[in-house]
């Protein structure tokens, strides 16, 4: 079961409660792995307890007895299995527009889960925040919009130039002499 | 000595490859039309850049046409090398000027990848790409997968001569019609009958597995585009194994699976002709070396007791093996599970699945079966032969949409294309192996590129060196156009510092 469920719009104040608050079950809790570090030592922690900590990406699915959440951190993704409820809790997912919240999960580890089909995931019994999402934004420089646009009239200029006097310009003789042409082969 | 080209072949070869590029220039109006309806617009401009860099060049080269020139074989093929090279270029510019990628050779990798339909990439932060260049990177391996050259061919080549040069030049050969453009055509509508139900199938299975409306909608746009031309690109970092989920992984194999086969099957199949699935050479071959190189792989895995149930190891095992035989490249592991976690038994099979590929005439890459089915039917043949008397005589046929003649230059031409397939996965093993890689992940990921099947064992990365960067580009290349187009490059570029004919 989930330790912290989430609504949305709560991460900051989920933030500032985990740090003022420590659950007593978190000094139990190991060092947060990589995701690189769970695929190499795959074999030695399968079905042990670990730590991730990442940010969400993509979309939570929610299936029918819980829910599936991936985490990307510098190294890799990895998908959690976690409680619907504590995934409808997460506030923000990483995508172009967004850098997703951050999570710190505690679960247990599976190197080929036989209840989802084996791939490797993290069954979570403990999901916080630990950093909000926010969103991002693209500006667009200046200078490479004016050179989209000379490069657009460019473009159809020689399209223009191409459709008025090129059209019947196709092939009709091979040259004479050239290996592969008519005359020659 | 070859005689060495006039101003008019290289105006023949830059004019076809030009109008190639136009075609790609209209191809861009999809990503584009992504972007303006997703209000992106930094991915806007810089795919108008590509889009007006892919038309005018294009424009100016195709302008270059001799009024009376016809093209013959060399100009087509040589054509089509140029091609994909300028393809590869015009296609990179969005992905460089994105950020996702750390260098041009970076970008130009993803492109080449894309086009082949290979679909190992070096994209950095992909989860955070926008919708706009993510399809890009998906039209890009849909178009690859029908075929560059099949594209202008259909829209822009279609009447004049020197068609089927560049056609035949792309690795397809087979005829639906007549007219090689009425067949180009025919390919085009094929993909879209499948792109209609692929599109709507995955769209469905994505929503069934809590998938938002509107991502479940993308996520199937381009994982069927990467499914149907067995590309093996995804929207997401983890592949398909993002999505968690059997169903989606069983419908993008129904589609991946029908990529592989060859267009002229489909063909035969939508004209009512059932029977010939059961017949077809190449489905024969494709099932006889799947189901013993699967079993294999399954044994190799059921011993290393990685995968504890069988349910497990059935799925993870008859996933990876289609995905590397019908050279599409999706995966549900992570890259270095294969090294940690596949024994070197079941990684061999993998790469021999890498190897022999998909059926002629499709999109996907390998050796492929009609060449596998030719060479065991006429080493049988040969055996056979050997053991019935001296005067006696027996057909030598294969039959695929139609008995063909399993003549003696059928079959040395097909043991040349699969002994050069050899050769080229070699010379990319040995070059992993000098970058510093163990033989087996450098004889896996060379399987890969040579194949353009894009599973990865944790090779393919940003950070390899950029040596091993250029070898596979090139590789990917040279196996996608199954060497005839490269070699008349070759000879095309080597005549040309030959002596000028008097």
């Amino acid at each position: 079961m989930s330790r912290v469920a989430l609504a949305p719009g709560m991460a900051a104040a989920a933030l500032l409660l985990a740090a003022l608050v420590p659950a007593p079950a978190f000094a139990e809790d190991p060092p947060p792995s990589a995701v690189t570090d769970l695929v190499e030592r795959a074999a030695e922690l399968d079905g042990r307890r670990v730590a991730l900590e990442g940010e969400a990406i993509g979309s939570p699915m929610i299936r029918d007895s819980g829910a599936w959440v991936n985490i990307a951190d510098r190294s890799g993704a990895l998908g959690v299995w976690m409680g619907a409820e504590t995934a409808r809790g997460i506030a923000r997912f990483g995508s172009y527009g967004a850098v997703g919240d951050t999570l710190r999960v505690t679960g247990v580890f599976h190197r080929a889960c036989a209840e989802h089909g084996g791939d490797m995931d993290v069954h979570a019994d403990g999901t916080i925040v630990t950093a909000p999402g926010r969103p991002v934004a693209h500006p667009v420089p200046a200078g490479r919009v004016v050179a989209a646009l000379a490069l657009a009239l460019v473009a159809a200029g020689a399209v223009a130039a191409l459709a008025a006097f090129g059209q019947d310009r196709g092939p009709r003789t091979p040259p004479p002499g050239y290996p592969g042409s008519a005359k020659s082969s | 000595m070859t005689a060495r080209p006039r101003l008019d072949d290289y105006r023949i070869i830059l004019a076809y490859s030009g109008r190639v590029a136009i075609g790609l220039g209209a191809v861009y109006a999809v990503p584009l039309a992504v972007a303006a309806l997703e209000g992106e617009w930094a991915a806007f401009v810089d795919l108008s850049i590509g889009c007006s860099a892919s038309l005018a060049l294009g424009a100016a080269l195709a302008s270059l046409m001799p009024r009376e020139a016809r093209p013959g074989w060399l100009h087509g093929m040589v054509a089509t090398a140029v091609s994909w090279l300028l393809e590869m270029f015009l296609a990179a510019i969005p992905y460089r000027l994105s950020g996702h990628y750390a260098s041009w050779l970076d970008s130009l990798f993803d492109a080449m990848s894309g086009f082949t339909t290979t679909g190992l990439t070096l994209v950095q932060d992909l989860d955070h790409l926008s919708r706009a260049l993510n399809t890009w990177r998906h039209v890009v391996t849909f178009v690859g997968g029908q075929g560059v050259v099949v594209l202008a061919l259909s829209f822009l080549v279609g009447g004049s001569r020197g068609g089927y040069e560049l056609y035949v030049g792309e690795a397809k050969d087979e005829r639906l019609f007549p007219r090689v453009a009425h067949t180009a055509k025919a390919i085009w509508k094929i993909s879209a009958v499948y792109l209609a139900v692929g599109v709507g199938a995955l769209w469905v299975a994505g929503l069934s597995i809590g998938l938002p409306a509107k991502e479940a909608f993308y996520h199937g746009a381009w994982v069927y585009m990467a499914a149907w031309s067995t590309g093996g690109f995804a929207p997401m970092s983890q592949n398909v194994g993002y999505y968690h989920s059997a169903v989606y992984e069983l419908v993008c194999v129904a589609f991946f699976l029908a990529g592989s086969l060859n267009f002229a099957l489909h063909h035969a199949l939508m004209t009512g002709n059932r029977r010939e699935l059961a017949r077809n050479a190449e489905v024969i071959s494709f099932t006889v070396t799947f189901a013993g190189l699967f079993t294999l792989a399954a044994w190799a895995l059921a011993g290393s007791g990685t995968y504890g149930g069988i349910a497990t190891l059935l799925r993870k095992g008859f996933y990876h093996v289609i995905s590397a035989h019908t050279t599409t490249g999706f995966m549900t592991v992570a890259a270095r599970q294969f090294a940690r976690e596949w024994t070197p038994l079941a990684l061999c099979a993998m790469i021999l699945a890498m190897m022999a590929g998909g059926s002629a005439c499709s999109t996907a890459g390998g050796v492929k079966g009609m060449r596998v089915a030719m060479l065991w039917l006429a080493i049988r043949n040969e055996v056979r032969a050997l053991l019935l008397p001296s005067h006696a005589s027996f057909r030598r046929r294969i039959h695929a949409s139609g008995d063909r003649d399993l003549g003696d230059g059928v079959v040395k031409g097909a043991a040349l294309v699969a002994l050069l397939y050899v050769a080229t996965w070699v010379l990319a093993t040995m070059a992993g192996v000098a970058a510093g890689y163990s033989p087996m992940d450098a004889a896996f990921e060379g399987a890969s590129v040579t194949g353009n099947v894009g599973l990865s064992i944790g090779v393919t990365a940003p950070g390899m060196p950029a040596a091993l960067k250029v070898v596979y580009l090139l590789v990917m290349w040279v196996g996608r156009l199954e060497f005839m187009a490269v070699l008349a490059l070759g000879r095309f570029v080597l005549s040309a510092f030959g002596r000028r004919r008097p």
